[in-house]
């Protein structure tokens, strides 16, 4: 465990630096973790490369953890409601924040993700979920669409 | 150029979907069946993938299924919706890959069809299942295959409601079975309960909750966890009969038995016990009961009498067991009839 006030520099896809509190990352991210633990990271030079995060999710996935660090003691409630509104974001906004979350390993936002996906999927008809995954165009020939119809008539 | 510019404005729309299979799988394995099965009328890729018929688990519930307004074609639509999915699964699985756990909550009117239901769990079986959990509503008399008593992967199994256990012709093995919960309303189970029990070497954790004359849980060497809610309140439970080693919860809701066997209790840790006792005899058994719990650290005593207070205190609970105990809760209570 790193001490408090360390910083550390993170670097999104755009280049763009975001310095945070070293505690943070580190109790969230187990890859920042390994790599604060084996010494790899140097406070003076090193930034960490972050290619496959832009800069709009890099700052969700720190507010995330930056949050999460600081009211861990708060009530489940509370904090149920505010992962609520910070997953508030579209399909492909949540998809971008999973491979961030994946790609840092951080868990429990990993877990929330596949929580708030599964969500979109239960209880819901057909046109509803393929509104809220943007599937335009589903690929079926009429006939086929017409066929699942009649066949799943509870899915519709 | 073009061309990739446009591909990308297709993947832009549907990305969620483009996932790998492995992370949609996950995502899926928090659903119900029928709502994973869903996703394969999304659209062709979906469709494509199926990849419901790829998760290690199958559940299905009468309650959560789509709510039809003519409750036989309800039924029916149920029924069907079960058949279709068991039978396409054989097929799509990779061979060594069963369903882990298969889930059934079922409740049903006088159309219910028990062939279709043994047919289910067989199914079941026969794909290796190592955990089955069923919930049958109370107002239906089920009667389970006898198959499940001799599964070599059943881990665990689990049923509530009216599921009847018949006699069972062989003798029962479940030689893999860790976990055991019966609810059920049969006042003949005793002697089925029992021999079940003896049945399953490597159970750690066994729940019932039920009627129950005689409760015999012997012969259990890696048992771990009991809890037994006898709900008996009308008889009294003529024995109840433990020797677990290994034990180290223990919590039984009962009335105070006519009769209790005691053995190798030396392991639990916890226990809780909320007895009622009958004045009209004694009840040595019970402190016996509590005597030989030589080794727990924490424990929960609810007694309650009918009619007036006896002269039990505190120090009768706790003679014998006193010196490892850390935490210890004695409630005394009286039944105004």
């Amino acid at each position: 465990m790193g001490s408090p006030l360390k910083k550390i520099m993170l670097c999104s896809s755009e280049k763009e630096i975001f310095s945070v509190e070293e505690q943070v990352m580190v109790q969230h991210s187990v890859i920042i973790n390994n790599m604060i633990e084996d010494g790899s990271y140097n406070y003076e030079e090193s930034k960490i490369p972050l290619d496959c995060v832009d800069s709009k999710t890099l700052k969700k996935v720190i507010d995330y953890c930056t949050y999460h660090t600081h009211h861990h003691n708060d009530n489940q409630e509370d904090l149920e409601a505010w992962d609520a509104q910070f997953l508030n974001v579209d399909s492909n906004g949540l998809y971008d924040l999973l491979m961030a979350a994946n790609y840092l390993e951080i868990r429990n936002l990993l877990d929330l993700i596949y929580r708030t996906i599964k969500n979109m999927i239960k209880g819901k008809k057909i046109d509803e979920i393929r509104r809220i995954l943007n599937i335009k165009d589903h690929g079926f020939t009429p006939e086929e669409e017409e066929q699942n119809r009649k066949e799943y008539p509870h899915f519709y | 150029m073009c061309k990739s510019e446009k591909k990308s404005r297709l993947e832009e729309e549907d990305r969620l979907s483009n996932l790998t299979d492995d992370v949609l799988c996950h995502v899926l394995s928090f659903l119900d069946t029928q709502s994973a099965c869903k996703t394969s009328t999304l659209s062709k890729s979906w469709h494509h993938k199926s990849l419901w018929a790829l998760l290690p688990h199958v559940s299905f519930s009468y309650f959560s299924y789509s709510f039809r307004q003519n409750p036989k074609s309800h039924f029916q639509s149920f029924n069907r919706f079960i058949n279709r999915v068991l039978n396409s699964y054989q097929p799509l699985q990779q061979q060594n890959q069963g369903n882990k756990r298969f889930s059934l909550n079922y409740h049903s009117d006088s159309s219910f069809e028990p062939n279709q239901f043994n047919k289910w769990i067989r199914g079941a079986l026969e794909r290796n299942a190592e955990e089955i959990e069923v919930n049958v509503d109370l107002t239906m008399v089920v009667q389970v295959p006898v198959s499940v008593f001799s599964s070599v992967t059943l881990t665990t199994l689990k049923l509530q409601g009216e599921a009847t256990l018949y006699s069972l012709y062989f003798p029962p093995c479940l030689c893999s079975l860790k976990v055991l919960s019966l609810k059920m309303r049969q006042s003949d189970a005793t002697e089925l309960v029992s021999t079940l029990l003896s049945s399953c070497p490597v159970l750690e954790e066994f729940y019932f909750d039920g009627f129950c004359g005689t409760m015999r849980i012997t012969a259990a060497p890696k048992l771990k966890k009991v809890v037994v809610n006898n709900e008996s309140f009308m008889w009294s439970t003529e024995l109840f009969e433990i020797d677990a080693p290994s034990l180290e919860y223990f919590s039984l809701k009962d009335m105070d038995p006519e009769r209790y066997v005691v053995k190798n209790l030396d392991n639990v840790m916890e226990a809780e016990f909320s007895i009622m006792l009958d004045m009209r005899k004694s009840s040595t058994g019970l402190f016996n009961l509590l005597h030989g719990l030589s080794s727990v650290k924490s424990l929960h005593v609810n007694i309650s009498f009918e009619g007036s207070l006896p002269e039990i205190s505190t120090d009768d609970v706790s003679y014998g067991v006193k010196h490892n105990l850390n935490y210890m809760n004695v409630e005394f209570s009286i039944i105004v009839t």
